[in-house]
């Protein structure tokens, strides 16, 4: 399989969130705010990448019986190095995000990809599909919060619209959770509609 | 022993286990220790200067500089005018503010529980610690955009010179819609959709501040 087609299979057509459903959790909890969405999605894009390579490269000594293990560990070893990097060198940044970073570990996506794709292929795909999943993921993250954040704040990216602030009310619903359940069911309900045969 | 044969050996899930863990955990100890006193000290000095914000309108009223400047000129300011009083001899840890010998105020680090966790707050207070000065929250979980608003200038702002100790007991706030002026003194606006939090800042407030209240009166009648 061609590079290019391993992105655009893990990004879009089996896309984590809209096909495997994986990785919801965050998906509702941090798309309140687009910036959340953005940095959250970057430290997944950045911690997939890094432990696929890293459990592919070592997949052919890895025991079956301890390959989960290993390859929570690996996973959780990353995505404390963006904490403690991000907690020492960009602590304005870190301290916004507050505990999302350390979520990151318990994202299924990571567990999804590390077991279907890393263990079974070189470290040079792997990673492509991994960087892949992650943009399939923070695009629709970016979607969500898009919705959330314009209707729940009247702003974008933190930026409060001029043009809407004289009359727009805030829906406090759209900040609070259910919001998310909500759209993200309309939003695979949209897509499976569309782009698959569903049933 | 060849290598195939061990490699099929009970052991070698173990060895291997160990190996991984002892090399990552290594990379990440290591890490934490460049990182640590960065760490460190940043927390240390986004706290002082909380601590100097808090009180720099005092400051400014008495030492002839501006606002701007006393925090500007952190952290000289800051070990200037603040002196961190002996762990234990106040019931919250406690920070005098001083000029020129003469004590303008109180900063305590105070805390109490939230809706999800508790929250961490410094409060500055006059010198017989019954009225706010300023008030300031360091640490809190609450629901980001509508109990983490507690955070934002609009709601502390009402706390400005706010009396908290009136004639030996603890004053009674009371909560009002966010969209209402204020007609009394102990009315505070609440944060829309979060009114467990907004109570557990004023709960938070009254009995720390009583607490403190009290033990600085003792002390003095001592």
């Amino acid at each position: 399989m061609k590079l290019r087609e391993v992105f655009l299979t893990s990004a879009f057509k089996e896309n984590s969130i809209w096909r495997q459903i994986l990785g919801i959790c965050s998906a509702l909890a941090v798309t309140n705010l687009m910036l959340n969405s953005l940095i959250m999605g970057l430290g997944v894009i950045f911690t997939l990448a890094l432990s696929c390579f890293t459990i592919s490269l070592i997949r052919n000594h890895t025991p079956r019986s301890v390959r989960m293990m290993v390859q929570t560990l690996i996973i959780a070893a990353y995505v404390i190095i963006v904490d403690i990097f991000l907690k020492a060198n960009l602590p304005q940044i870190s301290k916004q995000l507050g505990p999302y970073v350390g979520l990151i570990i318990t994202n299924c996506i990571l567990m999804g990809r590390a077991e279907a794709f890393a263990s079974k292929n070189p470290p040079l795909t792997a990673m492509i599909d991994g960087i892949g999943a992650g943009v399939g993921y923070t695009l629709v993250l970016l979607c969500i919060a898009f919705i959330r954040e314009l209707f729940g704040f009247g702003s974008l990216f933190g930026f409060e619209l001029g043009f809407l602030k004289p009359w727009w009310t805030n829906w406090s619903i759209m900040v609070m959770a259910p919001s998310a359940f909500f759209l993200l069911a309309l939003f695979i309900w949209i897509i499976n509609k569309k782009y698959y045969k569903v049933g | 022993m060849s290598s195939t044969s061990f490699r099929d050996s009970a052991l070698y899930p173990v060895v291997f286990m160990l190996v991984v863990s002892v090399a990552f955990v290594g990379v990440l100890a290591a890490m934490f220790r460049f990182s640590e006193q960065k760490i460190e000290a940043y927390k240390r000095e986004q706290y002082e200067r909380m601590i100097l914000a808090l009180c720099a309108d005092s400051l400014a009223a008495v030492s002839g500089q501006s606002v701007d400047e006393i925090i500007a000129s952190y952290p000289d300011s800051y070990n200037n005018f603040v002196k961190p009083m002996d762990e234990g001899s106040q019931p919250r840890r406690a920070y005098a503010v001083n000029h020129q010998e003469r004590l303008l105020a109180w900063v305590f680090d105070i805390g109490g529980k939230g809706l999800w966790g508790s929250i961490r707050a410094l409060v500055a207070t006059t010198p017989e610690a019954d009225r706010i000065i300023a008030l300031a929250i360091y640490e809190q979980m609450e629901t980001p955009g509508l109990g983490a608003r507690i955070g934002e200038p609009k709601f502390l702002g009402q706390f400005r010179r706010k009396l908290v100790i009136q004639e030996g007991k603890a004053v009674d706030f009371e909560l009002i819609p966010e969209d209402q002026s204020p007609t009394a003194d102990n009315q505070v606006n609440q944060v829309t959709g979060a009114t467990i939090t907004s109570n557990s800042v004023l709960k938070m407030l009254r009995e720390e501040i009583s607490l403190i209240h009290a033990s600085l009166k003792q002390e003095e009648e001592r």
